[in-house]
């Protein structure tokens, strides 16, 4: 083999070359010498639960169990109609300069929506008078366009919920009603008890695993109103000046409310509240290169090997002071979840920290930017950041949660009115509106409302 | 193994920014220290029995040829430092540049080490550098 | 236990001891031997010649005690002085190379006491001695007279020397004469000795072995004129009819001896003419390295052959009559015994001079040379027998050089080891960047090498024996035939 010297010295440039790319990799790391320590984080966290302390470097992935189940189309849709007379006004025959309102076009629109959907395999019409009446998806759809044919003189909601809870309750199916929900009980001595009226009415048929999602839309109305509360007038002919709220109640096992939420409510405009739907931990990880100050790292183990996708729950903190505070940033992905707590000042708002030993508090939330979705670190996975600041050392491992709390929502609230015989001068409320979803609460969250979801982090000194 | 190299390259400090802490530890203190070592080895060897032994070059042996690899062996083991933190794509700081050079310093002290145990075994530097 | 007794006659006796010596330095071997004991005997205790190569014999024995006995290499064959051979000395024997003659501060006149002879012998006297002859100082000794010389040199057997010689002489030992036959020592002494040793009435010693002792001569016939000067007591004209005369008293009169070796050469520059004391220091000439190795061609012969059909005559042909002569010219024979001695040993003193006393290397610390050479007196004393400017290696292949016929085996003045073998450059492979032939590098690695592989805890040994290894290397490896 002749060659020049200096083809001659090529294949050991080469090696150099590959040798100079070091021999550890990040896939290669092996806990050597860790396993001490880790037992100590055992032994702190007795104490707590398990679940809780044992924190999984790589959460469950959510995100992949969600997608897999929204590929499987839910089996039935049951939508029911409110026909009585007081949602004539929301749906008007329609006049001579073809106006039609806010509902008509809306409900219409969604109707279309989910007959064409896929999410769901079989979709089941109803008008709902004193009881539900099955029509097609024309008639119905007709019905909202060109106005009530036969109104019903009324209907009663705990009667209509407990049908819809006791007979059209099936696994993979739910039933979404459309109704303005103005319940009015027979006489004024029974308005103390709506609460438990509702109550009653969803319980009388146990569903464990019974969930409602409520949605909130407001439309113009064009006909007479009849006030829950009659003192005034009995009905308001030729009403309203202003909107009247209407709802959508999803209703059925939580796994499927969640998902025909997800599939065909997530982009309505609208206020919603929700009970008794679990949902998945949402895709989270600690960003050690994302607005983060002082001196803190991934305490996972294989944090060295930053694979992609590998998510970071556990905090290693060498040194905090309030000179020398330790910001961690949170990432999370609830892009599948509600609108409601994708909201940032509802998450400002009820987003805390559970934890002990510790000052950490949460400084900010805030949601995706263009910047961060643009960024190639792993901020771009995540819709919201959830900054922490803490200035002290715990002594040992510490297991930190970040929790949603479900909290009822301030519109409720808002929406609700005690008296609506002045339909006009009240505004878009509903009678009683809060403590029908009180009544729900109650018939489904017994007691404290189970957080929304809750991220466990673990605070550790560094080693 | 990574505990030894942790507690040569913290004698400076912790590895900055705090939060790349885990890559150092786990990854480049322990490749950079196996490169360095192994560079400190190699060049020795070369210095040693390649030139002084197998190529029978006599000449080659003064202080100041040795002293030619040694600040070689120290630039290189200052360059795999660089070159390691920027293929692990930790986040600048000029941290890294300490790190390679407290990493030079042990390239030094290798290559005197590895000088030191192995020089007898050549033929023309065996007394190389003393 | 065999050992050779070398009688160096007059100023060619000196001269060739003195080859014969830097031959033996150089390693060549004399077998049949363990041991040369030089005689010198000249009664001109000043002559340069001989005082040069006293010297140069004393700094080989010295360096030879320090190396101990050895099968090859530089210096490996054991030189001594007679009185060393053993230890009962009676006390009448000095330590030295040389024939003590007891400090003749005589004219030759008082020598014989020609005062107190009578008429008669005065008058047998004048008729074989001119008045020159009388009157001449015998401490010059006895300048290319041999007819005075054969007077006071009988006197040499009734030494305490000779005395001694025959008390130690053993069976085995053998006896070799170097004279020239035209001068006045030699021409005179060798016969004499000759015949004194072997005389069957003699009363010294061991006279059964002495007889019987293999015995062998180099006799130098004339290869150098002298200037004519008019009032010079020696005259080079008168060296052929000397010659001749002696030659004619050597064919009846040398009993007993079993080989001869007769060497000439044709004279060509004459030498300055100078007949005795300091200034007679003559150049190094290649007749006397010839003398030389007619001694070691004599030891090569084994006894049975030398004894079986003797005597033997020897005489010396060059291969090419050319006035400057370098291995090539020489006789297979003459080459194969010195060449690569010779070769080795210019290449040890070479680099002992240019390179030895600079070398950073580790044999060079292996050896603690850098303080050796400063105050060791072994490392001196072969500094000496090296680079002396009286006798070294250097002054005596110079003097070869430099002499007519011209014996030019090396280029002295280049520092190219690949050049020094005169007309037989080290072949060098240009096409291999990393052989250079013989360069320096070449020897500081092989020399590093051999330091390590060499297990000898005395440096001055373990230097030797490095350079026997080194330049032994380098002559098979890139000399390979001269």
């Amino acid at each position: 083999m002749n060659l020049p010297p200096r083809f001659r010295f090529q294949p050991a440039l080469a090696a150099v070359l590959l040798v100079l790319a070091g021999c550890y990799s990040r896939d290669d790391v092996k806990t050597d010498g860790g396993t001490v320590s880790e037992q100590q984080v055992e032994n702190d966290q007795t104490k707590m639960s398990r679940d809780n302390a044992k924190v999984a470097p790589n959460a469950p992935a959510p995100a992949v169990e969600e997608t897999s189940a929204s590929a499987v189309p839910l089996a039935q849709v049951n939508v029911f109609l409110e026909v009585s007379g007081s949602m004539e006004g929301f749906m008007p025959k329609p006049g001579a300069d073809a106006s039609n309102t806010r509902f008509q076009q809306h409900v219409a629109q969604f109707l279309s929506e989910l007959n064409n959907s896929p999410a769901v395999s079989r979709k089941v019409y109803y008008r709902i008078k004193e009881k539900p009446y099955r029509d097609s998806y024309q008639q119905l759809s007709g019905t909202v366009r060109g106005g009530i044919k036969e109104p019903a003189s009324s209907t009663d909601i705990p009667t209509v919920l407990d049908t819809l809870v006791s007979n059209y309750y099936d696994p993979n199916t739910v039933s979404i009603l459309i109704s303005d929900f103005i319940y009015s009980p027979k006489n004024t001595g029974a308005i103390p008890y709506i609460k438990t009226d509702i109550t009653d009415a969803i319980s009388r048929t146990q569903r464990p695993d019974l969930a409602v999602s409520v949605y909130g839309f407001t439309s113009d109305f064009q006909g007479t109103f009849y006030p829950a509360i009659m003192t005034g007038a009995r009905k308001v002919p030729n009403c309203c000046d202003t909107d009247i709220p209407y709802y959508f109640w999803v209703i059925g096992p939580q796994d499927a409310v969640r998902r025909f939420d997800a599939a065909l409510l997530a982009k309505q405009p609208a206020q919603q509240v929700h009970y008794g739907i679990k949902y998945p931990r949402p895709a989270s990880s600690l960003l050690n290169r994302y607005q983060n100050k002082g001196d803190w790292y991934y305490g996972e183990k294989t944090a060295s090997k930053r694979e992609a996708g590998a998510t970071y729950h556990t905090v290693a903190v060498q040194e905090a002071s309030a000179q020398n505070p330790v910001e961690f940033v949170l990432g999370l992905n609830i892009s599948t979840m509600p609108a409601l707590y994708q909201d940032v000042s509802y998450l400002k708002q009820n987003l805390k920290l559970v934890g002990q030993d510790t000052d950490a508090k949460i400084v900010n939330v805030a949601a995706a930017t263009d910047q961060t979705r643009a960024s190639s670190g792993p901020e771009n996975q995540y819709t919201h950041f959830v900054k922490v600041r803490l200035t002290k050392m715990a002594r040992a491992a510490r297991p930190l949660q970040v929790v949603l709390n479900d909290v009822r929502p301030a519109w409720v609230s808002q929406w609700t009115i005690q008296n609506d015989s002045n339909i006009n001068q009240a505004g878009p409320k509903t009678f009683a509106f809060a403590s029908l979803l009180d009544g729900v609460s109650t018939a489904i969250v017994a007691g404290q409302p189970a957080p929304v979801f809750q991220i466990p982090l673990t605070l550790e000194p560094a080693k | 193994m990574k505990s030894f190299f942790r507690f040569l390259y913290e004698l400076i400090g912790s590895p900055q920014p705090p939060s790349e802490t885990p890559v150092y530890r786990e990854v480049i203190f322990p490749n950079v220290g196996l490169l360095t070592l192994g560079v400190s080895l190699a060049l020795v060897l070369i210095f040693y029995y390649l030139i002084n032994r197998a190529m029978g070059v006599a000449t080659f042996n003064k202080v100041r040829h040795w002293t030619i690899f040694l600040m070689a062996n120290a630039i290189i083991a200052f360059i795999i430092a660089i070159v390691q933190c920027n293929s692990q794509q930790v986040a600048e700081h000029s941290y890294i540049y300490w790190l390679a050079t407290i990493n030079a310093l042990y390239g030094l002290l290798w290559f005197f080490l590895f000088s030191v145990i192995l020089r007898k075994g050549s033929t023309n530097a065996s007394t190389t550098p003393f | 236990m065999a050992k050779l007794f070398l009688f160096g006659i007059g100023g060619t006796g000196s001269r060739v001891i003195r080859s014969l010596t830097m031959l033996l330095a150089a390693g060549v071997q004399l077998p049949n031997c363990d041991r040369v004991v030089p005689i010198i005997i000249d009664p001109d205790a000043h002559n340069g010649d001989m005082n040069r190569t006293v010297d140069m014999l004393k700094s080989y024995q010295q360096i030879y005690n320090r190396l101990g006995q050895r099968e090859d290499g530089f210096f490996h064959t054991n030189i001594s002085t007679l009185s060393s051979i053993s230890a009962d000395t009676n006390g009448g024997v000095k330590d030295t190379f040389v024939f003590d003659f007891g400090g003749i501060n005589q004219s030759f006149r008082q020598y014989l006491s020609y005062d107190q002879l009578s008429i008669d012998s005065k008058g047998l006297v004048e008729l074989l001695f001119t008045q020159d002859n009388l009157e001449s100082p015998l401490t010059i000794g006895f300048r290319g007279s041999p007819n005075v010389g054969s007077v006071v040199l009988n006197k040499v057997v009734d030494s305490p020397e000779i005395r001694f010689f025959a008390d130690n002489f053993q069976a085995g030992d053998r006896v070799f004469f170097i004279s020239s036959i035209f001068g006045g020592t030699g021409a005179a002494g060798f016969p004499l000795l000759l015949k004194n040793l072997k005389d069957q009435n003699t009363r010294l010693s061991n006279a059964r072995y002495l007889r019987d002792a293999l015995t062998g001569a180099v006799t130098v016939m004339p290869y150098f004129a002298l200037q004519s000067e008019d009032n010079s007591i020696i005259d080079s004209n008168s060296f052929l009819t000397k010659t001749k005369a002696a030659l004619s008293y050597y064919e009846h009169n040398l009993q007993g001896l079993d080989a001869l070796y007769y060497l000439a050469d044709t004279p060509d520059t004459p030498y300055e003419n100078q007949p005795g004391g300091t200034a007679q220091r003559n150049k190094a000439h290649l007749i006397e390295v010839l003398a030389a190795l007619s001694i070691v061609d004599f030891m090569q012969y084994p006894d049975a052959e030398l004894r079986n059909g003797g005597p033997h005559f020897h005489e010396y042909g060059l291969g090419v009559d050319t006035q400057e002569l370098n291995f090539s010219h020489l006789p297979d024979e003459s080459r194969e015994m010195i060449a690569k001695q010779l070769t080795q040993f210019l290449y040890f003193t070479r680099y002992h001079k240019q390179h030895l006393p600079t070398d950073k290397a580790p044999y060079h610390d292996n050896l603690n040379l850098d303080y050796a050479m400063r105050n060791e007196p072994i490392f001196k004393e072969l500094n000496n027998f090296l680079h002396s400017p009286e006798f070294g290696v250097d002054e005596w292949l110079k003097e070869l050089a430099q002499n007519r016929r011209a014996f030019r085996p090396f280029d002295l003045t280049t520092d190219d080891f690949n050049a020094m073998i005169a007309g037989k450059p080290v072949e060098k492979k240009w096409n291999d960047f990393f052989n250079k032939g013989l360069s320096q590098n070449y020897f500081l690695n092989s020399l590093n090498d051999a330091a390590k592989s060499i297990q000898e805890p005395d440096n001055f040994k373990k230097l030797l024996a490095l350079f026997d290894r080194v330049t032994d290397k380098a002559f098979e490896e890139k000399v390979k035939v001269v």
